[in-house]
């Protein structure tokens, strides 16, 4: 026994004799500044051998499976000799259609679930722990931020760097600006998309409505503030309810979203929950409501047959502002021609009436301007096939790809050429299957929509990291405070405790 | 002189299977035979992969890492979630176990004296050890959500609504799961180690006067002291199981009271901070090797 320990002890001190000493936090892998010294010097060459099998994985499958599948035949026909398997995982959403005569809806509902959005995550962690896993990962559930501080993913500036025929020009740059964490371009958006505010022209005139334009962005808290001296019951402020139970929508889920990064810094790993103001912020989307400046709406998350019924009921009301998403911009445009489009999303109809123009882009509190995206990927660091990788990836941000059907329609390719393009291309298509073709009046409506869109994209100018597993958090202690359970300052210290363990873990 | 009578002959010849000075082939025990499965099993699935992983503990992120040493052990107790993890686990462990000891000992004490139906109440505290985890969390759910069917006994009382799963009690919830799982297991080798103690020497006892508590104090519990170190060597391993209850009930990160280093660990892997990981588990094997170790010792000292 005495040797044992003798030999245990001498063993403890060589190994702490001849440690050479960590690059970065122990247990908290430096994997991004590492990666960026090595890659971003233009070290990195390629060969540009395209080949071999490579696979994508993906967790959405109603967002990226067709989209992905279509990319997959063409990379092959295009690069023979390659092979790309796509994987998805989970359920196809449930499809309810809903019409009558000639009118029809089919409303597909993704529920949320966040024990299934888990799974996947244990599944690629278990195969990125064994050295492998896919050599594309779509980032669409997956922490981007562990990933990078892992050294799980390349850092692609040194492969935009490398390629000849890459050219950040051609794509937004200030979204490819806005994406960079801890010195590094960790994963490509496909697309992108934002919100802005629509007001109603006939209830906010003159002085009040000076500042709205392409070239403005508003947090709600400002628009309150200047819609409030013309308030007087009749209208509400915004037509959305103050708290959508699961799906992070409604007033709540806005003004968290504006506030997200002064209560969570995921980069510095710190949380601020329990300085007043995030039980501040509760309080007031109850006050909001209390005071009728938003709308009635249901707490719960609306079903499908919900949603299809909703339109006749939110039309009676009127709007100051009506928070939208740059997908139904169109219609502000389009809406004298024959041509209006409704869309539902997030169980709130999001028509535009026949007095709503554009008030601004939507900010955050801090003064900054998100985009979100719909579809994003990165390069596993474990791959065994990277260059072929990146030539998908650049395959994906091809106009070929990028004007695709199957690239979900609700957000704006990244790539210039594609996004000019892109409304034209579909409404042609929509047009010709009617037998008509867009006449002089439509085409400039489209024009002024790709002015409109360029010119709220140009104020963009953050990508805000979020975790799903501290918007879990928030979601799930949050609810204690709208059923009554917590007070808001209990749900704040609460969060402050989970959250501040999380990140500090 | 008598003489011998003559030798028989033996009609099986004795075979010579070995020369003179030749090694016998090594007779492997028969209980070593029936152990080997089970040992394979437990080296390949078990000891194999910990080795294996032992390697992250010394490096400083999961890919590409470079050779840190002992840092990581020095920085996992500087960690506050790590030390949270430690104290609720040091703390649960402090409580539950001594809590399921008593209570398994004196529920054994209670079926040891019952005449009638012994097995039949000793199957009924043994049926929660074989309800699968995930069929029982939707009852403690039920049980304890802030709508469950506890909250609605109290409202009935006119007393508040307690969120039991999401405040302080939320431990106590978590040391009433593992007593109500576990007692059936510790009764049953306690009432083992109590058929073992000689009846003699309670009716020696009560010759000369001792009173139950005398007896249970002098004969009883020194009677018992094997069986109570390994009741408490399993108890204290089968704290350590509880987390699949509570994370199905509460997720990874449930109130802070309840937040153990099983939290802590299972959130490092999805974390991929394996470095992390494998150095928290290291040092929980370490501990545990330790303290069976020493408990085994003074058993042995004890019972000589």
């Amino acid at each position: 026994m005495k040797r044992l320990s003798a030999m245990i002890l001498s063993l403890i001190l060589t190994i702490s004799l001849t440690a050479c000493g960590g690059t970065g936090e122990a247990g908290i892998p430096s994997g991004a500044e590492d990666n960026s010294t090595d890659e971003t010097s233009g070290q990195l060459s390629l060969s540009g051998e395209i080949g071999g099998e490579i696979t994508i994985s993906a967790y959405d499958t109603m967002q990226y499976k067709a989209f992905l599948e279509d990319a997959a035949k063409l990379f092959e026909e295009n690069y023979p000799g390659t092979r790309v398997n796509v994987e998805t995982f989970s359920a196809m959403p449930e499809i309810k259609t809903s019409g009558q005569g000639d009118k029809k809806m089919v409303v597909a509902q993704m529920q949320d679930d966040p024990q299934g959005r888990q799974d996947y995550i244990n599944k690629v962690n278990t195969a990125l722990m064994s050295g492998e896993g896919a050599d594309i990962l779509a980032m669409d559930v997956l922490p981007i931020h562990k990933y990078a501080d892992s050294g799980q993913l390349e850092n692609l500036v040194a492969y935009m760097e490398a390629d000849p025929q890459f050219s950040r020009a051609d794509y937004r740059e200030n979204i490819l600006d806005a994406i960079e964490y801890k010195n590094g371009t960790w994963f490509l958006p496909m697309d992108y998309t934002f919100d802005y505010y629509a007001y109603d022209s006939t209830l906010l005139t003159g002085e009040a409505a000076s500042g709205f334009g392409t070239g403005s962005a508003f947090t709600s808290g400002e628009l309150v503030a200047l819609a409030e001296p013309a308030f007087d019951g009749s209208s509400r402020l915004f037509n959305t309810p103050h708290y959508q139970k699961g799906s992070g929508g409604g007033m709540w889920g806005n003004l968290l979203a504006e506030n997200y990064t002064s209560f969570v810094d995921i980069q510095n790993r710190t949380a601020n929950f329990d300085d007043g103001s995030f039980a501040a912020l509760l309080e007031t989307v109850k006050q909001y409501s209390e005071q009728g400046y938003i709308s009635k709406g249901s707490t719960g998350q609306k079903d499908a047959g919900e949603m299809i019924r909703q339109p006749k009921e939110a039309s009676a009301d009127r709007f100051f502002f009506k928070p939208k998403n740059a997908f139904n911009l169109i219609s502000l445009f389009t809406r004298n021609l024959g041509m209006r489009m409704n869309v539902m999303a997030e169980g709130d109809t999001m028509a535009i009436g026949d007095d709503d123009e554009i008030a601004g882009i939507a900010a955050a509190a801090d003064g900054s301007v998100p985009f979100t995206y719909e579809q994003a990927y990165g390069v596993n660091a474990n791959s065994q096939n990277k260059e072929t990788a990146w030539a998908f990836l650049k395959f994906l941000l091809s106009e070929e790809m990028q004007l695709s059907t199957s690239l979900r329609p609700a957000a704006l390719p990244i790539l210039n050429s594609a996004r000019d393009k892109m409304m034209e291309t579909r409404l042609t298509s929509m047009m010709e299957q009617q037998g008509q073709s867009l006449n002089e009046a439509q085409l400039e409506a489209i024009a002024g929509y790709n002015e409109a869109v360029e010119q709220l994209s140009d104020l963009i100018n953050a990508y805000i990291l979020e975790d799903t597993v501290i918007n879990d958090m928030i979601s799930a202690e949050v609810q204690f405070f709208f059923d009554g359970s917590k007070t808001a300052e209990e749900v704040a210290n609460a969060l402050q405790n989970k959250v501040s363990l999380y990140l500090n873990e | 002189m008598e003489k011998l009578p003559p030798r028989k002959k033996n009609p099986r010849p004795r075979l010579r299977t070995h020369m003179r000075g030749a090694k016998r082939p090594p007779r492997i025990p028969p209980g070593v035979l029936f152990l080997a499965p089970g040992l394979i099993g437990f080296l390949v699935f078990y000891i194999w992969p910990f080795f294996i992983s032992l390697g992250y503990a010394f490096l400083n992120k999961p890919v590409n890492g470079s050779f840190v040493g002992l840092k990581n052990f020095f920085d996992l107790f500087h960690n506050a979630a790590y030390r949270k993890g430690l104290g609720n686990t040091l703390r649960f462990i402090g409580i539950s176990v001594p809590v399921n000891m008593a209570l398994s000992l004196g529920t054994a004490m209670l079926i040891h004296k019952t005449k009638r139906h012994k097995e039949l109440f000793s199957l009924m505290l043994l049926v929660p050890l074989v309800i699968p985890s995930g069929s029982m969390v939707s009852f403690w759910k039920a049980l304890f959500a802030y709508d469950g069917a506890l909250n609605g006994f109290l409202n009935t009382l006119g007393i508040a609504k307690i969120n039991w799963l999401n405040s302080q009690l939320a431990f106590f919830v978590m040391v009433v799961i593992f007593v109500w799982k576990n007692l059936g297991y510790n009764m049953v080798l306690y009432l083992s180690g109590l058929n073992n103690i000689p009846k003699d020497t309670y009716e020696a006892a009560w010759v000369d006067g001792a009173k139950p508590w005398q007896a249970f104090r002098h004969i009883t519990l020194p009677g018992l002291a094997p069986t109570s170190v390994l009741v408490l060597i399993m108890s204290i391993i089968n704290t350590f199981k509880i987390f699949k209850e509570i994370y199905l009930i509460t997720g990874g990160y449930p109130h802070d009271s309840i937040y153990t280093l099983q939290h802590f660990m299972n959130n490092m892997f999805a974390s991929l901070n394996y470095p992390r990981l494998t150095t928290a588990t290291t040092v929980l094997v370490v501990i545990v090797a330790l303290f069976t170790q020493t408990m085994l010792r003074l058993e042995r000292r004890a019972a000589s």
